[in-house]
């Protein structure tokens, strides 16, 4: 019989591969984290399999570049491993990680280095799409590169804010359950960043 | 709604996060007010551009980055319930009914020991009050010996002669029956030294104890 540890270290091999959508979580988030309380290795492995891109690109948004991006996934489903167990389901397990990935990027990366980064060499885009021929490639390269660096810009509070929103695709609700404020505060900061942007991408232009 | 509308009704209108009423008005001053269609258009196109970006796909060597971290990892502890119900899970008697009995079993022991808890807090208790205590009791020894001596009579307790009616064991003044004093005392009662070496009498109100009786000549 193949060991536990082997299977888990297996299907972890592929997870990143998946194609879990953020929109697909929240289902049987109790019943997940009561495996992972029981000693089901897999439970862990599935919540990798669902969270892992979710977490890597709001890192990699936060932290402006892929190899930041990669350390703060890594430590923060190390971080999920240990108190998965403490998840008591008073929240969606979604909001849980996103608070737990993002107070993790507060503590590491620290308010002041968010406010503005150079631009690096990554620019944060992860893995080329080798659907797209070299000329479209370039043209949105460029083009996300100069998103990229306009949010980078942003206020960290703000930056927050318009990622959970525009890129993440969460609800006002959702986001105030994150970040732990009201949905009005939710609503000004996600205006202001916006707001924001658009000034600095009419400067870039 | 006659003033422009703000930039933050614009942003929630676009999310479809206003109210439904304030989403009526905005609509109606939409309709006439090309500045705040521009507005809005511009905004429209930032989150048009930001939700383009790409969604980017974690490096696959961050799974097995990961895997190999994990496996050294250790997992938060766990309340004691939990792994109560592990255990139980994991014998032979691990059946839910099982289970359930251990639990009503430990909340009747948790009852049970609140119950005596509180019966135990109500009976009344013995309070101590530190430099507050009385003085010990004096020892009433018995009379082991009682001599006529003169007009008063002598009772030997606890090895010590003492004149009749004096109850306390320690004396007001020691007199050396030596001293001037002494010989004073025993100018009036002259037999003192045939009980022993230490008498107690009264002498006025005090109680005066004459020792040194053997030494004399």
């Amino acid at each position: 019989m193949e060991p536990a540890t082997n299977a888990v270290h297996r299907q972890l091999d592929h997870a990143s591969y998946g194609e879990a959508g953020v929109g697909e979580v929240g289902h049987g988030d109790l019943d997940l984290v009561t495996r992972h309380r029981h000693g089901d290795e897999t439970a862990f492995v599935e919540v990798y399999q669902r969270f892992s891109p979710m977490v890597y690109n709001l890192t990699l948004r936060m932290s402006g570049n892929a190899e930041d991006a990669a350390d703060l996934t890594q430590e923060v489903f190390l971080r999920l491993y240990r108190h998965l167990v403490k998840f008591a389901g008073r929240s969606t397990l979604k909001t849980w990680i996103y608070r737990v990935t993002l107070n993790y990027c507060h503590s590491r990366l620290g308010r002041k280095q968010l406010v503005i980064k150079p631009l690096e060499r990554d620019d944060g885009r992860g893995v080329e799409d080798p659907r797209r021929g070299p000329e479209e490639r370039t043209l949105a390269h460029d083009a996300q590169r100069l998103v990229g660096m306009a949010l980078r810009q942003l206020k960290p509070t703000f930056r927050e804010a318009v990622i959970l929103r525009d890129l993440e695709g969460l609800s006002y609700a959702e986001i105030a359950e994150v970040l732990k404020l009201r949905v009005g505060t939710v609503r000004s900061r996600i205006s202001r960043g916006r707001e924001r942007l658009k000034t600095l991408l009419e400067k870039s232009q | 709604m006659s003033q422009h509308a703000t930039a933050e009704d614009l942003s929630a209108y676009l999310d479809d996060e206003l109210a439904a009423p304030v989403t009526l008005r905005l609509v109606e001053h939409l309709e006439e007010c090309a500045s705040c269609r521009e507005r809005l258009r511009d905004t429209r196109r930032v989150i048009g551009t930001l939700r383009q970006l790409e969604r980017a796909v974690p490096p696959p060597l961050l799974a097995r980055t990961v895997q190999r971290r994990l496996s050294l990892a250790p997992r938060a502890s766990r309340g004691l319930l939990e792994r109560v119900e592990d255990r139980l899970r994991t014998t032979p008697q691990g059946s839910p009914l099982f289970f359930t009995f251990f639990l009503v079993a430990c909340l009747a022991a948790l009852v049970y020991f609140f119950a005596s808890g509180v019966e135990r807090a109500r009976q009344p208790r013995t309070v101590l009050i530190v430099g507050e205590l009385p003085p010990p009791p004096i020892p009433t020894g018995e009379i082991e010996q009682v001599r006529q001596l003169d007009a008063a009579s002598y009772e030997l307790v606890d090895g010590l002669w003492r004149q009749h009616g004096i109850e306390q064991r320690g004396a007001d003044l020691r007199v050396e029956a030596s001293s001037e004093e002494g010989r004073a005392l025993l100018a009036i009662h002259p037999q003192l030294p045939t009980l022993g070496d230490r008498v107690l009498l009264r002498v006025d109100e005090m109680v005066v104890e004459l020792h040194g009786l053997n030494a004399l000549d």
